[in-house]
């Protein structure tokens, strides 16, 4: 069968109800085909499916001469790599378990999943990691083995328990000799119902907890992406957002196998905007903070350049806006104004698309946190068909955009596969072949979310001519003293839609007369807006309190108030002397605030608001990256509506 | 003098500026596979010793060995194809290439096809060239450039500059390194990361280093011996500790108490 002819979905699943069997199946049918690439010295590396198959099986046999049993856990901590995928599809392979690490986690944290899991293997990517590791193993002996597939920096290393991961696939081939259906006989053992990941919830509150998903789990949620969107085989997918999130378990290591996609992977976090310039990919995904990013750097640029470029810019937004609105209300557009919109696109988004390497874009999603629906609006005028999926860890998918069925203030129509009830606190529940398993070692924990065979997501949501709307957390959800309902989320997405405003945390509620705001300031656009205006600052925290910089913020909150009802308006607000950090346990590692921690952190500031103070002393602590703690004193001011 | 481990002598070096003297019988030896600390007041004549080692100066009087020749007779230009490269204390790069042209600038003393194959990408030239772009992109992620690698080096950072000052110096090859304050104007993160790529370069390619720094903490942790400098003379010469402690390193740095 020729591969290119073949759609996703006609491939035959059959039998292949896991991943290992969906990769001997690939790598038996399509050995020639490219299945990854990797830009190593400048230079984009190829690997085929049987070559992936072979580094799948020598990682595997090379697991089982170690002593790895079926069951056993394996905790993989790194960049997104090849070596990830080969390392989890191997130990997938002899039916074990993998829990993905985000490369930023302190080693507490690391030590947290490490023990929580039970994990006796370790797949590390550079010395950085493998540090973290070995700190850790001083405590805990159960640690069989630290793999690396990065030696820099490893070279002088003698500690028995760290292996580089080529040293292992070598093990592994001396081992095939004698053991050449070893591998075969333990993918044939394996089960959709097996566990495959653990994957820890971000936790906005309390301590995480590992979310249990099974090989089905994971397939069903590539298939219901695949029939919504009809990927091809020569598609290429850039592998960015990390594997220790669900939705690259869904996209990258289920979907690369499945359809099967090119797996493109960046050499390094900082050079992704050219990497995706070389590869312009088919299907992208972003979490909603880079496409926030990307359109703050649009804006900017934008600002930054010459008249002619911004007249034009504007004319040609204001074209495809017009063609939007139109389309949106269901109107045919005149052939002057398509006319019109083709030049433009021409013109002026074409160059743009190509500069951030997205021209070749069919289906971009983002995920993880809402986004404004101005942020949607943009993105579409500049002809990039961004789409919102809605879903989480426990659920996997449940609602995503259509095609031709597009509203900026929706998440979508529902999957097919999932069933979807309105709870009558307003609360969203799912059943479908994507919810989790449990939690590990958390019956309570299950039980609760899983009350009634349905899965509780906890979020606020509502139907609106068949699209999903989703409010934000129920617990975040804000009675105000009159009876009126208020979501925080829906305030702050607005906010973040400045480029000069890095995130926003809005307050009000019981003990709350009004709304407050604290505002962080995206330090390197509101540098550069000040330098424009020649007004001279040294440091984060001095620009932040700079009476222009709050003149501007106050300009944004008069703005994002004039979308507000009269009860929700944001009265005060702070502009806060640093950004919120993942260390600090102010965000979680995918970069949602953490509601709770800073209203602790952060209870003076608001309460000076509330006294209405002028300004507020503040000493705050700051936490290093190597663990160092130290203090920051600056004198914050409160400005008001 | 001639030792077996030794790499390089210095022997006797006198340099003068009319009458300004700014070297006065300086004499030491750098060892195969050392990192040597060379450390003194300003204008004590630590980066003179540098220029007469690297063929920029001409010394009065003194000789310089290495491989069986004395430097000082061979023209400056010849002395990397020896193995002895350089980084130099102000940044001295193409500011308009980018930071790939830079390293392959640098290593155009290696290349060695003719111009009648140099016309045709084949044969030799294709082989050649692909073998010092290999040379190159090894070296890039080495010093983890990867993202600036077609960056022009005038946008980039100071630390930045000096680390690819760092890899031209580098991909030349070099036995010997000559360093002039590498972590000068940089950070505590930038420095760190810079004392690390010079001790992983010293270990894993046995390369050996003259480091001549101002930040007494680096030159302490990563040098193995210390040399001295005042007033053109050297008055000290040890490991690190002695030199902490030498009465007369004491009173150069601090005046006499």
């Amino acid at each position: 069968m020729n591969v290119e002819d073949t759609k996703a979905g006609e491939i035959a699943q059959e039998g292949l109800d896991t991943l290992p069997k969906l990769l001997r199946d690939r790598a038996r049918r399509f050995p020639e085909k490219i299945a990854m690439r990797k830009r190593l010295f400048g230079i984009w590396n190829e690997f085929t499916w049987k070559e992936v198959y072979g580094h799948v099986k020598n990682i595997a046999l090379g697991l089982l001469s170690l002593g790895f049993e079926r069951g056993d856990k394996a905790i993989i901590i790194g960049d997104n790599d090849p070596e990830w995928f080969w390392c989890e599809w191997a130990v997938l392979s002899l039916g074990g378990v993998v829990s993905g690490v985000y490369i930023d986690c302190v080693p507490e944290e690391v030590k947290y999943y490490l023990e929580h899991s039970g994990s006796s293997f370790v797949f590390a990517r550079d010395q950085e990691q493998v540090d973290k590791i070995l700190a850790i193993c001083q405590e805990n002996k159960a640690i069989e083995k630290i793999v690396y597939w990065d030696e820099r920096g490893l070279w002088f290393y003698d500690d028995p328990t760290i292996m580089e991961l080529k040293r292992l696939e070598e093990l592994g081939d001396e081992w095939s000799n004698k053991n050449t259906h070893l591998i075969e006989d333990h993918i044939e053992k394996g089960n959709g119902e097996d566990i495959a990941v653990f994957c820890y919830t971000s936790g906005t509150t309390g301590e995480p907890k590992a979310a249990m998903i099974d090989h089905l789990n994971l397939l069903s949620a590539i298939e219901c992406l695949t029939d919504v969107n009809h990927y091809l085989p020569t598609d290429n997918y850039i592998s960015y957002i990390s594997p220790a999130w669900i939705t690259e378990q869904f996209l990258g290591l289920a979907g690369g196998l499945f359809t099967p996609l090119i797996i493109n992977f960046p050499e390094k976090p900082e050079t992704v905007q050219t990497d995706i310039r070389d590869i312009g990919p088919q299907i992208i995904f972003y979490a909603a903070r880079l496409w926030e990013n990307l359109a703050s750097t649009i804006q900017v640029k934008i600002i930054d350049s010459s008249r002619f470029k911004r007249l034009s810019y504007n004319l040609a937004s204001k074209i495809s806006n017009r063609c939007l609105l139109l389309q949106e209300e269901g109107k045919t557009v005149g052939p002057f104004l398509k006319l019109s919109h083709k030049i433009a696109d021409f013109v002026v988004f074409r160059p743009l698309r190509d500069r951030l390497g997205l021209n070749g874009v069919k289906v971009a999603y983002t995920a993880g946190a809402a986004i404004s629906p101005d942020m949607m609006r943009l993105f579409h005028t500049i002809g990039i068909n961004i789409k919102n999926l809605y879903g989480s860890t426990e659920a996997g998918l449940i609602s995503v955009h259509r095609d031709d069925d597009i509203r900026y203030e929706t998440v979508g129509t529902p999957f097919d596969k999932c069933t979807i009830k309105i709870s009558d606190e307003g609360e969203i529940f799912c059943k479908s072949d994507m919810v989790f398993k449990g939690y590990y070692k958390n019956p309570e924990a299950t039980k609760k979310a899983l009350k009634g065979g349905y899965y509780h997501t906890g979020d606020a949501g509502y139907f609106d001519q068949g699209h999903l709307i989703y409010e934000d957390r129920l617990s975040e959800l804000i009675a105000l003293d009159d009876n009126n309902q208020f979501s925080p989320q829906f305030i702050e997405i607005r906010f973040r839609f400045s480029p000069f405003i890095m995130d926003a945390i809005v307050f009000g509620g019981p003990n709350k007369p009004f709304i407050s705001a604290i505002l962080t300031i995206d330090f390197e656009n509101v540098s550069k807006w000040a330098e424009n205006r020649r007004i001279a600052y040294t440091t984060y925290s001095d620009l932040s309190q700079k009476k222009e910089v709050r003149g501007l913020l106050k300009g944004i909150v008069k703005d994002v108030n004039s979308y507000l009802p009269d009860y929700s308006k944001v009265k005060a607000f702070v502009s806060l002397h640093k950004e919120f950090d993942a260390d600090e346990a102010e965000l979680t590692r995918t970069r949602k605030l953490k509601r709770e921690p800073i209203e602790r952190r952060y209870q003076n500031i608001l309460s000076s608001i509330y006294e209405k103070r002028e300004k507020i002393d503040i000493t705050s602590q700051v936490t290093y990256r190597d663990g160092r703690v130290g203090k920051v004193s600056t004198e914050l001011f409160i400005d008001y509506l | 003098m001639n030792n077996i481990n030794n790499h390089l002598a210095i022997d006797s070096l006198t340099l003068s500026f009319g009458h300004l003297i700014a070297l006065q019988g300086v004499s030491f030896e750098l060892k195969k596979g050392e990192i040597l600390g060379v450390i003194g007041p300003n204008g004590a004549g630590k980066t003179s010793v540098l220029n007469c080692i690297c063929g920029f100066y001409k010394p009065r009087e003194g000789r310089i060995l290495y491989k069986d020749q004395d430097l000082t007779r061979v023209p400056a230009h010849d002395i990397p194809k020896l193995g002895i490269s350089r980084t130099f204390q102000n940044i001295e790069l193409y500011s308009g290439l980018s930071t790939l042209d830079n390293l392959l600038a640098a290593r155009h003393m290696l290349i060695n096809y003719g111009l009648f194959s140099g016309l045709f990408h084949f044969g030799r030239k294709r082989k050649e060239e692909n073998r010092h772009m290999r040379e190159i992109e090894d070296t890039i992620r080495f010093l983890e450039i990867e993202d600036i690698r077609d960056h022009p080096v005038g946008s980039l950072s100071y630390g930045l500059r000096k680390r690819v000052e760092l890899g031209r110096a580098l991909v030349q090859d070099p036995e010997i390194l000559l360093l002039d304050e590498p972590m000068a104007g940089m950070n505590v993160e930038e420095k760190e990361d810079m004392a690390r790529f010079l001790i992983d370069i010293n270990e894993l390619k046995g390369t050996s280093m003259i480091l001549v720094e101002h930040d007494m903490g680096v030159v302490m942790d990563i040098t193995s011996r210390i040399v001295v400098i005042d007033y053109g003379t050297k008055i000290a010469e040890g490991v690190p500790q002695e030199i902490q402690k030498h009465p007369d390193v004491i009173k150069a740095y601090l005046g006499k108490g």
